[in-house]
């Protein structure tokens, strides 16, 4: 992107920079799209997506357990997690049952108590589109949070902040972001799986 | 830069498209938001909502409104906003604005023309005037009303037609806390600003979900404590919210049973050496419930009936949190309590104000830097539409009262009016008043920017009234629960379509411009009164408010020289500074931050030996001596304790993201998804006990109605209690709500109903 105007330059020269930078900016933003396009979760008690893509059955047990048809199957993705149980939060959140139906039904144990609070994916906020970021003040997120306090709250700059031990990734901020694009990521560790050649 | 090829390009030009529709920057260099700001015109207003009173500026272009921001020079908000202003332009450009005038017919409601639809209304009311007296006709307005609305509302009404049946909704909001500053210091409204945040040590927020019914103010308290840890916050109330982020301290007293921990917290400022005595002797008178002169003494005697011991029994907060919070306020050197709802909308509204104003009155915690008994104000312009509009059933605009002549005499003759036109007896306040309607005793009404339909309590009693009687809606949005029950719809200019003043919690008058026309066939509602007084017949009496700045002046004019003088308040000034806090009696007065103490202009022209040996004179005092008052008020039960039956404590309230009826919020999809629907919070060992998981539905039920809702099982609420938010009009929890009133303040008790739950 040119950082300062020619003193003259002609109508080719602005239309093709014009178009250069939207284009610039469509793909910028479309991969910041994408990559939460899906915008899905694993589902309760996963230890990572490559462990689940390793391992689970597709039974589907979970999906049909849950009571609040908070797991669905992957349809489309770009990180071929198609056939695979996720959660997807600005369809439906997951709601933290005490008793998780999800964990008991798994067959295999993909599904497991140990891995409730796991590191391999994480939520942050972008701050440039998280309305905190924007000098304004918002808490949706962080007042519905579940879990309360411990697992989010807004840090010193006014920005939620997420503590990994004690978030269970169920995706209700991501559901009650009120931002005009949704501000939260999420982040993972790894990638889901080795990306095909591109 | 990698080459996007073809098809990436298509696929995602489209998300692309719809980021670039919310701001994302099509042009290098730019900032989000920046392309959205290039090439329009920007105005400094107020926003729409709550009663902080943030400064917003409004984005046009080309005649619409297109965006909202902060006012980075606005003192209040710093140019923060909270999500719900965020959203403002939605509400404007909503299809559900009501653009045309409606009338019924054969039971219909279509679409008329402006002409016909006042003559309905002037026809109507001049012949229930006529057949059955001007007290057969009322108006009901709104704490969200311009200043101007109401002044014309109230002179159509009081001065015009000759009943004192006007009322709006702050009745059902501030009531109490009038109650509270008229008898604990004289005279309505804080004695400080919102300057004393910043410099204050101690914050008791009591029956305040301030983090979400006050957000910017709250986030100053946050940002304060953050940059001075030794701050200190205490919380009262039976729920735990947001707020608590905060909290150093929080009790949980029974709802209803809290005034006994308001006295004991009294009871230990004293026993442990906090109290000011010599503040006291100097600025401050006792007096027993029943009206009778005290002093210390007799006051310290009625404490005996409040120690924290006792005070527990009847709340339920233990003895040694009730002492830790009073060590914290009486330890700091300033502190300022702070609070709305949880202490006004309650049956014994006025006097848990006039509790929490004791703790302020006998530490000498007033009328200093950091230190004030600071009520939080609910709408945007309760204070200056209707507390200093005299829009109630007994009041007269600048602080009057009907029931004093000299008072009449003076707003009469500023209206042009004889004064004899103006009844000297108090109308009906809002409960009578519907009370009324549904009795046929009111035959006419109009109801102007508000939903009475589903905000009054104990509504579904007053549809009977909606339905059968002659009812005139003034709206900008429609349908709503009351346009259902309307005869005649009239379309309201809507905020940023019409000039005027909101007056916020801190007795700042700001001015909001008109940006952009109104929509559709909408008007501005002061016209509307203004053209519906002609049409009755007073065309005499209205025919000079030619503009909003005439109306404003004329009101004004009634302020000079009184304890809220707005008369350095002119529309020219206030659209170059950021608000006036009154009292500012002259052009080149820059207001007042601290009243009854050196500052303030009507103190500053007290005689010399009224001040002498005092820091304080509380001028409007009903002892006429100067002083506050300490009132010895008695635990009171709520009107509807819990029993057998009725086993849980239901209390309503808001969220964050939505303001009242939905009308305006409920038009942002984001705000919609963030918060789609109603439900009961539930303490989990309660729902244990009852069977209910999160998420699943229950029946919840009351003396006055039930209804399904979906249980939300989480650790807010106390044990014994159900918290509702009152937002949405499938969910009408203010069916179930209690319309028992303060028999001094006549606010409903919202705040406490007993009811049963069960798994639906």
């Amino acid at each position: 992107m040119p950082s300062e105007t020619p003193a003259t330059f002609t109508r080719q020269q602005f239309l093709r920079g014009f178009w250069q930078n939207l284009a610039a900016e469509v793909q910028s933003v479309s991969q910041s799209l994408q990559g939460d396009a899906t915008r899905i979760l694993l589902p309760p008690g996963s230890q990572s997506w490559q462990h689940l893509l390793a391992t689970c059955t597709q039974c589907y047990k979970c999906i049909s357990v849950c009571p609040h048809e908070a797991l669905r199957v992957v349809r489309e993705d770009a990180d071929h997690r198609e056939g695979y149980p996720a959660i997807y939060p600005l369809l439906s959140a997951c709601q933290n049952c005490p008793d998780m139906p999800c964990i008991e039904a798994c067959e295999n144990g993909t599904l497991s108590y140990a891995n409730r609070h796991n590191s391999s994916q994480t939520l942050v906020v972008d701050p440039a589109l998280c309305l905190n970021g924007q000098g304004h003040f918002c808490m949706s997120c962080v007042n519905q949070c579940p879990v309360g306090e411990s697992a989010l709250k807004l840090d010193e700059n006014g920005l939620p902040e997420w503590n990994t031990a004690a978030c269970t990734a169920c995706g209700i901020c991501i559901q009650a972001c009120p931002a005009p694009t949704n501000a939260i990521k999420i982040q993972l560790e790894e990638a889901p799986c080795p990306s095909p050649a591109s | 830069m990698k080459q996007l090829n073809r098809r990436e390009f298509l696929k995602t030009s489209a998300a692309a498209t719809a980021a670039a529709g919310v701001g994302v920057s099509l042009f290098p260099g730019m900032a989000w938001g920046d392309q959205a700001r290039d090439g329009l015109n920007w105005h400094k207003s107020v926003c729409r909502y709550c009663g902080v009173g943030c400064g917003v500026m409004i984005g046009t272009k080309d005649d619409k409104v297109v965006a909202v921001k902060g006012d980075a020079e606005n003192t209040i908000n710093n140019g923060h906003l909270c999500v719900k202003a965020f959203y403002l332009p939605k509400a404007v450009n909503a299809d559900t604005r009501l653009l045309n005038p409606m009338v019924r017919k054969d039971g219909k409601l279509v679409e008329t023309s402006w002409d016909e639809a006042l003559d309905v209304v002037a026809k109507n009311f001049n012949k229930i005037r006529k057949e059955h007296g001007p007290d057969a006709l009322a108006f009901y307005g709104s704490g969200q009303a311009e200043t101007e609305e109401t002044y014309m509302a109230n002179k159509l009404f009081k001065g015009c037609i000759g009943t004192n049946n006007v009322e709006g909704n702050p009745r059902l909001c501030m009531a109490s806390a009038v109650g509270g500053y008229l008898t604990s210091h004289g005279l309505d409204e804080p004695a400080g600003t919102y300057e004393d945040i910043e410099k204050s040590e101690c914050f008791m927020l009591v029956g305040s979900n301030t983090a979400e019914a006050h957000p910017i103010i709250f986030e100053r308290l946050m940002r304060h404590k953050h940059a001075n840890p030794n701050v200190k916050i205490v919380i009262i109330d039976p729920r735990k919210t947001p707020t608590d982020q905060v909290a150093d301290l929080h009790l949980f007293p029974k709802p209803g049973f809290d005034l006994p921990v308001f006295n004991a917290i009294s009871q230990v400022l004293i026993a442990e050496g906090y109290a000011d005595e010599a503040f006291i002797k100097a600025h401050v008178g006792f007096k027993s419930n029943d009206g009778k002169l005290g002093d210390l003494e007799s006051y310290k005697k009625f404490l005996e009936d409040y120690t924290p011991e006792k005070a527990e029994k009847i709340s339920g907060v233990p003895a040694a949190d009730i002492v830790k919070a009073a060590r914290i306020f009486g330890k700091s050197k300033t502190a300022m309590s702070m609070w709305t709802m949880g202490l006004n909308q309650r049956q014994r509204g006025v006097w848990s104000n006039n509790l929490v104003h004791n703790w302020h009155l006998i530490t000498g915690k007033i009328g200093v830097p950091g230190s004030d008994a600071f009520s939080l104000t609910g709408q945007p312009n309760a204070c200056g539409g209707v507390r200093e509009g005299g829009g109630l059933c007994h009041l007269l605009p600048g602080h009057r009262v009907v029931a004093n002549e000299q008072h009449r005499k003076e707003v009469a003759e500023v209206w042009g009016v004889p004064a004899a036109n103006i009844a000297p007896k108090p109308g009906k306040h809002t409960v009578a008043m519907f009370g009324a309607l549904t009795d046929g005793d009111i035959k006419g009404i109009y109801i102007m920017c508000t939903s009475p339909a589903q905000s009054l309590p104990n509504a579904k009693k007053y549809w009977k009234g909606l339905k059968e009687q002659f009812v005139v809606v003034a709206e900008s949005f429609y349908p709503t629960m009351t346009t259902k029950y309307a005869d005649v719809v009239l379309p309201a200019a809507f905020w940023s379509e019409k000039e005027g003043v909101y007056g916020c919690t801190e007795r700042r008058s700001q001015y909001m411009p008109l940006t952009v026309p109104p929509r559709g066939q909408a008007r501005w509602d002061a016209f509307i009164l203004r053209d519906i007084g002609k049409r009755m017949g007073f065309e005499k009496e209205f025919a000079k408010y030619e503009t909003a700045e005439i109306m404003w002046d004329e009101y004004r004019s009634l302020t000079a020289g009184k304890d809220m003088d707005l008369m350095g308040a002119s529309y020219g000034r206030l659209k170059k500074v950021r608000g006036l806090t009154w009292p500012v009696p002259t052009e080149d007065h820059p207001g007042t931050y601290k009243r009854y103490t050196k500052g303030d202009p009507v103190f500053d022209r007290l005689p010399a030996e009224k001040k002498a040996g005092r820091r304080m004179y509380f001028y409007g005092s009903k002892t006429n001596d100067g002083k506050a008052t300490v009132w010895m008020r008695p635990h009171m039960d709520p009107a509807e304790p819990t029993d057998a039956e009725y086993p849980f404590a239901l209390t309503t309230g808001r969220i964050l993201e939505h303001w009242h009826t939905l009308t305006m919020t409920g038009t942002a999809p984001q705000l919609n998804r963030a918060v789609p629907k109603a439900y009961a919070e539930i303490h989990p060992a309660d729902a244990k006990k009852l069977g209910i998981a999160n998420r699943s539905q229950i029946v919840l039920g009351t003396r006055r109605g039930e209804m399904q809702i979906e249980a939300r099982v989480i650790d807010r609420p106390a044990p014994g209690t159900i918290f509702v938010p009152w937002h949405w009009e499938e969910w009408p929890i203010n069916v179930l709500c209690n319309d028992a009133f303060d028999p001094g303040s006549k606010e409903p008790e919202y705040k406490v109903a007993a009811a049963w739950v069960r798994k639906a």
